[in-house]
């Protein structure tokens, strides 16, 4: 397979591969939720680097290291736009000239942390669970509706079809000189290549839908999943995240 | 189990009914072939027996259709579903789940059926496809997938399973691996339905035909009667074996090769030696493509080990191969989508493929892509085909557009949605919009794929059009018919180098180079072989008879 799959399950047989769905989606929820209402440099950093581990602990460092390149191009991109937007605290000069201020840095690195522990903890929960368990535990243990479960599914079994696709239609449209200045160039990229992209796909969604109830569901079905049993590391892993949850809600009231 | 009687339906927004009076009945273990040409309404057929007419598309309905002594209507989709399984033509429209086991699963827990590790593997096995059970569908090759789609239908062990023409996007080798597990299926006493436009390899092993056109059932019973018709023989393309049965006037109607081989003898049919049908453009102009020692790769995997070819103005060459053989790698080269390395070079016209830009290569060699889906996307034919040389900056692109429609014989076509059109006139427009930027090579991978005789017909007419006006053209294909009928020059491609070239005759009849691409010489060179010659069409052999 050419190219890089992005939120695709990676088979493996580790200790965080072994791990119940429902602990990884607790963890994420936990990751979400601290991010949001946290804001310490410091503790961010640390809620990006338990996913880090996690997914090292995984046998993923290579994903890291290709994921992490994009995202510090993100970084980057998310400091400079605070930096050049928020001009309030003390200014930090070069030769007379206010480059940026204090709070405009602090911004930028505080969303980019965010934004970094919660896609970590994402990829950490896609990229080591299978998808049809992280959907049973979502509709038999969290109540998810089935609908939205059979959405994320079909959602995430097509990512890497459309990837391929869109690379076809890219290459197809070159050989007809078809030469885009960037992404500045949108309004002229729309018709050659999202045209056939978008067509194709609902092309296909027609049949997808035949296939889907001939399989036997219908909407809203009750379709009875087993639930995936919790072992002891699961109960511990649960014991952390719990554990961790009320050291971080003692740090936000200010008890620690 | 499948009882027509008197059907004929109407598309919601359809001008005519695209079924007619069908009356035709489907027995319980018996093995249906439905064929036909493309729009016939074969399709429609299908959707009706798993119930998508009546419950989803909707239209007018005369006449009745009942499925297990029930009337259609009396059933949900998924109710049919419990004793029918479907297997469509699209391999990846069947797959909706991130890993195969999880495809199988869905179905099993939708039917509150056990769905175990050792359930899933079971209904893989059946198939004989366990192995890919942790695999996505991205990582499958096309008959790999339709295989994940039969052990989905079968999972749930229907009576009926109805197979919408499931190898129109294979390769030969896989096309026989299903139908070997249609065989299967067969002896297991399964109802099968299979709808294919080719019907070559699987003739010789179904119970009853339905041949359907325009809507209508023209002819149905068992193969051997049904094929002896006059006037079927004149509105149908037979199988090889079978239109050397008419031909030859032989009072049993043959159905297999080995029939065809034992008839051949038994009459003493001979013929006269021919020279080898070499179809030389007889030219001694410059190439127009000269490839010296390409070597590339991957990473370290190497992909091309030392290709050397050259193609001649007014040449059509074919390209065989396995899948991962090369082919595309080295298409890509040609035209300036992949750059060759420092080793080995790419002449477009005597010029490095390396100093030019792909719009710049374009002009020279147009590359059409196996799916016309993946470039149309204009609002009329006529802007579809004016993208290319609009974009290559030539003032006169609509007039070299309307000049292209006219050669593949689509201008009156120009103004309708390009989407909109059949798949052979998909085919010829994306060809036209290659046409209108003026390339002196023309690269068509997998043009055939889908199309029926009629419209491969029609395509082959544009190609022989355009050789006559000196544009090369290099076709990828396992279609070996075609390769039989209209190549100058067939390549085969093994392990990233030259296995065998020639003429189609030297090449199609030589067993190594066949078996190097995985595929099989075609019934006429088999059974003339037999006879003291080898001939390329059965009209060649009829002229070539002692």
């Amino acid at each position: 397979m050419s190219g890089a799959e992005v939120f695709q399950y990676i088979d493996g047989d580790t200790y965080v591969h072994k791990l119940n769905p429902l602990v990884k989606i607790l963890f994420s929820v936990f990751v979400i939720i601290a991010g949001i209402i946290n804001g310490d440099p410091l503790v961010l950093v640390l809620l990006m680097g338990i996913p880090i581990v996690a997914l090292i602990v995984a046998g993923m460092i290579k994903d890291i290291i290709t994921q992490g390149k994009m995202l510090l191009i993100v970084f980057a991109l998310l400091i400079l736009i605070s930096v050049l937007t928020v001009r309030t605290g003390e200014m930090y000069s070069v030769s007379g000239v206010g480059l940026a201020t204090y709070d405009g840095l602090l911004t930028g690195v505080l969303i980019s942390l965010r934004l970094g522990a919660m896609f970590f903890a994402f990829l950490l929960l896609v990229t080591t669970t299978k998808p049809g368990d992280l959907v049973n535990t979502l509709v038999s243990r969290l109540h998810f509706p089935m609908d939205y479960a059979l959405m994320i599914m079909i959602t995430m079994r097509f990512i890497p079809t459309l990837q391929v696709e869109a690379r076809k239609i890219t290459e197809a449209q070159a050989v007809r000189g078809f030469k885009p200045a960037g992404l500045s160039d949108m309004s002229r990229i729309i018709g050659p290549t999202i045209t056939p992209l978008l067509s194709n796909s609902i092309g296909r969604a027609g049949s997808l839908g035949h296939v889907i109830e001939l399989r036997g569901y219908r909407s809203n079905a009750k379709i009875k999943f087993t639930e995936i049993p919790l072992k002891m590391k699961d109960y511990l892993s649960i014991a952390g995240i719990i554990a961790l949850t009320v050291g971080f809600g003692l740090y936000a009231l200010g008890y620690i | 189990m499948i009882t027509f009687h008197h059907f004929t339906y109407k598309y919601p927004r359809g001008t005519g009914p695209m079924l007619k009076d069908i009356t035709l009945q489907v027995n319980k273990g018996e093995f249906l072939l439905i064929t036909g040409r493309s729009g016939a309404g074969k399709t429609t057929l299908c959707r009706a027996m798993f119930g998508a007419l009546h419950h989803d598309i909707s239209g007018d309905f005369e006449g009745s259709l009942k499925l297990k002594g029930r009337d259609v209507k009396e059933y949900t989709i998924g109710e049919i579903g419990e004793f029918m399984g479907v297997v469509f033509d699209d391999p990846d429209s069947q797959l909706f789940m991130p890993l195969v086991e999880d495809e199988i699963k869905f179905g099993l827990q939708a039917r509150n059926m056990p769905s175990g590790k050792d359930d899933i593997k079971r209904a893989l096995d059946r198939v004989g496809i366990s192995h890919l059970i942790k695999r996505a569908p991205h990582e499958l090759s096309g008959g790999q997938k339709q295989k994940v789609a039969i052990a989905a239908a079968l999972s749930v062990d229907p009576e009926i399973i109805l197979f919408d023409e499931p190898t129109s996007q294979l390769d030969p080798q896989s096309t026989i691996e299903i139908y070997e597990i249609l065989s299967r299926l067969r002896a297991e006493g399964k109802t099968i339905i299979l709808v294919e436009q080719k019907i070559e390899d699987i003739i010789d092993k179904v119970d009853k035909i339905a041949v359907i056109d325009d809507g209508r059932v023209i002819a149905s019973g068992a193969p051997r009667d049904v094929l002896k018709s006059r006037d079927l023989f004149n509105a149908m393309p037979y199988p090889c074996v079978s239109r050397l049965a008419v031909e030859l006037k032989s009072p049993e109607m043959l159905l297999s090769m080995e029939e065809g081989k034992r008839y051949l003898k038994s009459a003493g049919v001979s013929l006269r030696p021919g020279n080898d049908n070499g179809r030389t453009p007889g030219t001694q102009d410059a190439p127009i493509l000269e490839i010296k020692d390409l070597r590339f790769g991957y990473g370290s995997v190497k992909v091309l080990d030392g290709i050397s070819l050259k193609v001649m103005p007014g040449e059509v060459v074919s390209i065989l191969g396995h899948n991962g053989c090369g082919k595309t790698t080295l298409l890509k080269n040609i035209i300036g989508l992949l750059k060759p390395p420092e080793k080995g070079m790419v002449l477009l016209s005597g010029r490095d493929v390396r100093d030019m830009s792909v719009d710049q290569a374009a002009r020279t060699a147009g590359f059409l892509f196996q799916n016309p889906d993946t470039m149309l996307f204009a609002e009329t034919a006529l802007e579809e085909v004016m993208f290319g040389p609009a974009n290559l900056g030539f003032d006169d692109a609509k007039e070299r557009s309307l000049k292209a429609m006219e050669e593949v014989g689509l201008l009156h076509k120009k103004d309708e949605y390009p989407r909109y059109l059949g798949n052979g006139e998909k085919l010829r427009l994306c060809v036209a919009s290659i046409l209108a930027m003026g390339p002196k090579l023309i690269i068509l991978d997998e043009p055939t794929t889908g199309l029926d005789d009629n419209e491969c017909a029609k395509l082959m007419e544009v190609v022989l059009k355009l050789k006559s006006e000196g544009v090369a053209l290099i076709i990828v294909t396992h279609d070996m018919n075609l390769v039989a009928r209209y190549m100058n020059r067939v390549i085969v491609l093994s392990e990233g180098k030259i296995f065998k070239q020639g003429t189609p005759a030297e090449v199609l009849r030589d067993a190594a180079a066949m078996e190097a691409a995985s595929l099989k010489s075609p019934p006429i060179v088999v059974l003339s072989s037999g006879c003291g010659r080898i001939c390329l069409t059965v009209e060649e052999f009829m002229g070539a008879l002692s």
